[in-house]
């Protein structure tokens, strides 16, 4: 869907891709593209990796909610894995406690961006590898361990959440 | 003297979707079922990803959507509007009295020039790239296809909260010139400023290469733009 109009064989040859399957399955990865750290090579090899990426349908970036359904928001708990505070939305890994019968598995939530949550009052450090905490959310429709993160409120019963419009005087 | 514009504006998302509901541009029969599928699409879960290619949003998709803020800076003969999230948005509007370029390099923020008409900033924008989105939001939107023209009135209706008339035009995909408005709002107590963001980063997670250097690697995402769960 992204990139449609240009053709990936304008960069092929500047860059050394792989295989997409390999890229895309192999967790100790390598680039995609060559270390070439100067300049315009580089630029381009990185503007190629990111298309191929495109191609193989696994990156988005940015994008609507509707993945997300809103209107049924859940709570779960879990300890922070990996804090992702990258644009256009942060990523949060949770570790999901075993309950129920239910093993321990990692969830993924998204959120807002760096800005919208650092003029909400959040830093990086808000959400910590290691913290516990009660997570609100709007699951991923289909299913998936995952969601868009609305809340979190932390044992100390602190909540932290935003706003991308906050309120104002005026 | 003209008002003073300058500072971090954020938008009023909650008016951007009174607005996406209640004024819906005057799309051509055409491409009116293009609109309706994509709604439709966004109502099932499966949105079609207006932003998903990491380009800014363009114009006039940045002053319509965003939910990021956007710093104004006003220097002489200029006033720079800088961006926050999707890479290197940027909108500069020549304020010293020059007109727009004969020949102009089509880019997606367009070539534009302003002027104050009392207390209100008047720009005109043009010279916007065909591929430039017209969107409503996030998952509905159209490529404007060239010839767009847009003139924005800018004025403030209390201290800090600014309101954008635009008035778009685009002979390729609408039957008439769409007028709508966006609001923003500035908090100056707040001292808020703009974020660098590179739209591409949660596309990637640090790494290292084969000689332990620090790098990007790709993260697994899903079609719908979603990110999933992660070994």
């Amino acid at each position: 869907m992204r990139m449609i109009k240009m053709s990936p064989k304008a960069f092929s040859s500047e860059v050394d891709t792989g295989s997409r399957e390999e890229n895309a399955s192999n967790k100790e990865v390598e680039p995609p593209f060559r270390s070439n750290r100067n300049g315009k090579g580089s630029r381009i090899a990185f503007l190629a990796a990111t298309l191929m990426l495109g191609f193989a349908g696994m990156a988005a970036a940015h994008h609507s909610n509707a993945a997300y359904d809103t209107d049924h928001p859940q709570t779960m708990q879990g300890t922070v894995k990996t804090v992702n505070w990258t644009n256009p939305h942060i990523t949060f890994v949770i570790e999901a406690d075993a309950s129920n019968g239910a093993a321990a598995a990692s969830w993924v939530f998204e959120v807002s961006s760096p800005g919208v949550l650092t003029r909400s009052g959040w830093t990086k450090r808000s959400l910590q590898p290691g913290d516990h905490a009660v997570f609100y959310y709007a699951p991923l429709r289909d299913g998936t361990l995952g969601g868009f993160l609305m809340k979190v409120t932390l044992p100390s019963g602190q909540e932290l959440s935003y706003s991308l419009t906050p309120p104002a005087n005026q | 003297m003209p008002p003073d514009l300058d500072g971090v504006w954020l938008p009023d998302v909650g008016d951007q979707k009174r607005q996406e509901q209640g004024n819906i541009p005057p799309w051509k029969p055409d491409i009116l079922p293009q609109v309706q599928h994509m709604a439709a699409e966004e109502k099932a879960g499966r949105p079609f990803l207006v932003l998903s290619h990491c380009l800014p949003h363009g114009m006039p998709t940045w002053m319509l959507i965003t939910h990021n803020a956007f710093e104004l800076l006003t220097t002489p003969g200029r006033i720079t509007m800088l961006g926050e999230v999707d890479g290197n948005r940027m909108r500069r509007i020549y304020m010293d009295g020059r007109s727009h370029p004969d020949d102009p390099d089509l880019t997606l923020h367009g070539h534009s020039i302003g002027h104050w008409d009392g207390e209100t900033l008047v720009i005109d924008t043009t010279a916007i790239a065909p591929q430039a989105y017209i969107a409503t939001s996030e998952a509905v939107g159209i490529p404007n296809n060239g010839d767009m023209h847009i003139l924005e009135r800018l004025h403030l209706v209390k201290p800090d909260v600014l309101h954008d008339d635009m008035e778009i035009t685009a002979p390729k995909v609408l039957t008439t010139t769409w007028k709508t408005t966006r609001i923003f709002r500035r908090y100056p107590e707040r001292h808020y400023e703009i974020t660098e963001g590179e739209c591409a980063q949660e596309d990637l997670t640090a790494g290292k290469d084969q000689f332990g250097n620090d790098i990007f690697v790709p993260n697994t995402q899903n079609p719908d733009g979603s990110v999933r769960a992660v070994k």
